[in-house]
C-alpha cells in the first residue's frame, strides 16, 4: 500500500480506537475510583496501540521507498521518447 | 510529416531494442528461457549469447515481461552495483530475474555470482547473462568457480542466439518491419524486398535495412536494387545519421564539416569522457577543433546528442552518452579510425586503464566483423603500448581473443621497456589460450634480459608453461630444463631458499618430458621433485603437504604409464594419506 497502511496496520489502528471505546463506555458505566481508573485506562492503552500502528507504518513506507529506489536503479532499458534528437 | 523530411532526423534510435518499434517475433531461446527460468530450485543462472544485433537485450527484456506476470521482478544490473544484486532481491521481496547485459565485462560478476549461490534465505533469483560469446571469460569464470557457485554455471549449457527465423525468411521479418518502421514514422508502406547478401543476417541488420528503405522512400531516394552487404546497410544508415548531424550542428551555429562531425561522434563514442572539461581535452586530439571555443560548444553538442540516460551499460559518470545500436557505433568508430590512421595514435595516447579499456573494447567488438578494425588494433597498441598492455590483456579474454596476437606483434615488432614487459608479466592470467603467445613472448625477453639467476629461472618456468599451452613441446621442454639447471645451482648454494623451487620446477620438467612420450626421463624428474618434497614435508607439513601430495599423484601416473601399476598403487596411497593431512614420513 502506497501509504504503508497494510492490512495488519489498519486493524491494530482500528483496534486501538475500539479499545478506547469500550474502556470509555464501560467508564460511563461505573462511577467513582473504577470509573477513574477506567478512563485513564482508556487514555493510556489505545494511544500506546496506536503508536504500534504508527510506527509499523513508518516502516512499511520505509520499506515502500527502499523497494522503489531498487526498482529504479536496476530498471530495464527505457525507450528513449523524444530526449534524443531535439532541438 | 512532409516529403523529405525525414532524410534529416535521427532515426537509428528505433533500431534499439527498448524502444520495440518492430514487434517482438517469438523465437525458440525464448520458450527455452522461460523453462529455464521457471524450473524449481532457489538460484539458477543462465548465460545467453549472440552476435552484436543478435538480439540480447530485446530477448531479455520479453522474457522479463513474460515472467512479470507469472510474479517475477526483472532487474536489470547496473555496470557496479554486482555486489548490491543480491541485496537488491531481498529489498524487493519477490522472486527476481537478475539480468547482466555486458556480462563479458563486468569485473564483479564473479563475486556476484558467489553472492547468488550463498543465499539461503531471500526470494527465489534467476540470473541471466548476456554476452557476445561464451569465449575465454566465461571458461574463466567457470574455472574460477567452487563450490555451489560451480553447480550454479555448470548446470546449464549457454542458450546461443542464431538469427531470428521465419517461415518467409529474412524477407518477412524484412516487411514485418518495414510496416512497423513506416507507421512508426507516420508515412505509407513503401514496396520494397530485402537485398541483402549476407544468407543469414543478424536482426538488427535485417531492421536496419528496412528501416533505411522506409527513410530513403519517404525522402524519394530509390532504395537499392542490388544486394548489399549488412556493413554496407549500416554505413548507410550512419550517413543517413551524419546528415542529421549536420542539421544539428548548424541549427547550433556551428559551421563543421561533416566529416568533422562524424569523427568528433566517433571519438565520443570510443573513448567518452567524465564532465565537459574532459570532454573539452578529448576533442583537442581532433584536427580542425582548434580552438578551445569550438571545441566547448561541439562537447556541448555531442552531450545533448545523445544525453547521458540512466542506462544499464552506462556508469553514473559518463557525461558523453554513446551512439546505439552499439554495432552501428563500432561501426562508425572503426570506419573512421581506418580512414583517420594518423589519429589513432594521439588518440590512444596517455588513456587512463578505463578509458583504454573502454575504447579496445569497443575497436575489439568491431573487429569480430570488420577486418579494418584489427589493423586499427594493431596501430593504437603501437601508438601506446606502455599504456594499453594491460587494458588489452583484459579486452582479449573478455571480448575478442585477437587482441592476443596484435600484443604478440607488436611486443616482437618494437622495443618495449622492462617495466611494461614486468607489468604484462604480472598481469597475464594463467591459464589463458587468448594470451598464451604474448605471454611467452614476454617472459622470454624478460627471462633473456634477466641479470639476477632466480629471475631468470622463475621467468624460464613461466615461459615453459606457456609454450606448453601453445603446444611448442620441444621449446617448453628446453625452457624448464634452463631453469632446473639454474635451481639446481641455486639449491645448492642456498638450500632453504631454493629447494622448493628446484622441486616445483623438476615436477614441471618432469610434465613435459612426458608430454614427448620420453617416460623414463619423466620418471626419474619426478621421483627428483617427490624426494625434495618429502624432506620438505618431513621438516614443514603444513607449508609442504599440499606439493607432495601433487607431486606423488604425478609420480603414480607416471609409473601407471610404464606399467608398473604396483608401484603406482602403493605412491598413490601416499597422495591420498598427503593430501588428508595423515602423511608420515618413511622410517629409514
Amino acid at each position: 500500500m502506497g501509504l504503508g497502511l497494510d492490512g495488519r496496520t489498519v486493524a491494530i489502528g482500528v483496534f486501538a480506537a475500539v479499545l478506547a471505546l469500550v474502556l470509555g463506555a464501560v467508564a460511563g458505566t461505573h462511577v467513582g475510583a473504577v470509573a477513574g481508573a477506567l478512563a485513564a485506562l482508556a487514555g493510556l492503552i489505545p494511544p500506546a496501540v496506536l503508536a504500534v500502528a504508527v510506527e509499523r507504518r513508518q516502516r512499511n513506507m520505509a520499506r515502500a521507498r527502499r523497494r522503489q529506489e531498487v526498482l529504479r536503479r536496476f530498471a530495464p532499458p527505457k525507450p528513449a521518447g523524444d530526449r534524443e534528437g531535439e532541438e | 510529416m512532409k516529403p523529405g523530411e525525414h532524410a534529416s532526423l535521427p532515426v537509428a534510435r528505433y533500431l534499439r531494442p527498448e524502444e520495440a518499434a518492430v514487434p517482438f517475433r517469438s523465437r525458440p531461446e525464448l520458450y527455452e528461457l522461460l523453462r529455464s527460468c521457471t524450473c524449481t530450485g532457489h538460484a539458477a543462472v543462465q548465460l545467453v549469447t549472440g552476435d552484436g544485433g543478435a538480439g540480447k537485450t530485446r530477448l531479455a527484456l520479453r522474457l522479463g515481461d513474460e515472467l512479470a506476470a507469472n510474479g517475477w521482478q526483472p532487474l536489470w544490473v547496473p555496470r557496479g552495483s554486482e555486489r548490491d544484486a543480491v541485496r537488491a532481491v531481498h529489498t524487493v521481496g519477490q522472486p527476481c530475474v537478475l539480468v547482466v547485459d555486458y556480462a563479458e565485462t563486468r569485473s564483479d560478476l564473479a563475486g556476484m555470482l558467489d553472492d547468488v549461490a550463498a543465499d539461503q534465505n531471500g526470494p527465489d533469483l534467476r540470473t541471466v547473462l548476456l554476452a557476445r560469446s561464451a569465449g575465454e571469460w566465461w571458461q574463466q569464470l567457470l574455472a574460477g568457480a567452487e563450490g555451489p557457485t560451480a553447480e550454479l554455471l555448470e548446470a546449464r549449457a549457454p542458450v546461443m542466439l542464431g538469427p531470428v527465423r521465419a517461415a518467409g525468411g529474412p524477407q518477412e521479418l524484412f516487411g514485418d518491419a518495414v510496416a512497423a518502421f513506416a507507421q512508426k514514422l507516420g508515412v505509407s508502406r513503401p514496396d520494397v524486398r530485402l537485398v541483402l547478401s549476407d544468407p543469414d543476417p543478424v536482426v538488427l541488420v535485417v531492421h536496419a535495412a528496412a528501416l533505411l528503405a522506409v527513410v530513403d522512400c519517404a525522402g524519394g531516394i530509390r532504395p537499392p536494387v542490388q544486394a548489399v552487404s549488412g556493413l554496407q546497410v549500416l554505413e548507410a544508415l550512419l550517413r543517413h545519421e551524419a546528415r542529421y548531424w549536420a542539421r544539428s550542428a548548424a541549427g547550433r551555429g556551428m559551421d563543421l564539416d561533416v566529416s568533422v562531425l562524424r569523427l568528433a561522434v566517433a571519438v565520443g563514442c570510443l573513448i567518452g569522457a567524465e564532465n565537459e572539461t574532459a570532454a573539452g581535452v578529448l576533442l583537442s586530439r581532433v584536427p580542425d577543433l582548434d580552438s578551445a571555443e569550438r571545441r566547448g560548444r561541439v562537447a556541448r553538442w555531442l552531450h545533448d546528442l545523445h544525453p547521458v540516460v540512466p542506462e544499464n551499460d552506462i556508469p553514473q559518470r559518463e557525461w558523453l552518452g554513446p551512439l546505439r545500436p552499439d554495432r552501428l557505433a563500432e561501426q562508425l568508430v572503426a570506419g573512421e579510425l581506418a580512414r583517420r590512421r594518423d589519429l589513432i595514435a594521439p588518440l590512444f595516447t596517455g588513456l587512463s586503464e578505463a578509458r583504454a579499456t573502454r575504447a579496445l573494447t569497443v575497436l575489439a567488438r568491431a573487429a569480430l566483423t570488420q577486418d579494418h578494425a584489427v589493423s586499427v588494433l594493431r596501430t593504437a597498441l603501437a601508438a601506446d603500448l606502455n599504456h594499453l598492455a594491460v587494458p588489452a590483456l583484459t579486452v582479449a579474454v573478455e571480448t575478442n581473443p585477437v587482441l592476443g596476437e596484435l600484443l604478440s606483434q607488436v611486443i616482437a615488432g618494437q622495443p618495449v621497456s622492462r617495466e611494461t614487459l614486468a607489468r604484462i608479466a604480472a598481469e597475464s592470467p594463467y591459464p589463458s589460450f587468448a594470451l598464451a603467445a604474448p605471454a611467452a613472448l614476454v617472459f622470454q625477453q624478460l627471462a633473456d634480459d634477466s641479470t639476477d639467476d632466480s629471475e631468470r629461472a622463475e621467468r624460464l618456468l613461466d615461459l615453459s608453461n606457456r609454450l606448453g599451452d601453445l603446444g611448442r613441446r620441444e621449446e617448453a621442454l628446453a625452457a624448464i630444463e634452463q631453469a632446473t639447471g639454474i635451481y639446481r645451482q641455486l639449491a645448492e648454494a642456498r638450500p632453504d631458499a631454493f629447494l622448493p623451487d628446484l622441486a616445483m620446477s623438476l615436477n614441471n620438467q618432469s610434465g613435459r618430458l612426458a608430454d614427448l612420450g620420453r617416460r623414463e626421463e619423466a620418471l626419474a624428474a619426478i621421483e627428483q621433485a617427490t624426494g625434495i618434497y618429502r624432506q620438505l614435508a618431513e621438516a614443514r607439513p603444513d607449508a609442504y603437504l599440499p606439493n607432495l601430495a601433487t607431486s606423488l599423484r604425478n609420480l603414480a601416473d607416471t609409473l601407471s604409464s610404464l606399467n608398473r601399476d604396483a608401484k603406482a598403487s602403493v605412491i598413490r596411497e601416499e597422495a591420498d594419506a598427503a593430501r588428508s593431512g595423515n602423511w608420515h614420513p618413511r622410517k629409514a
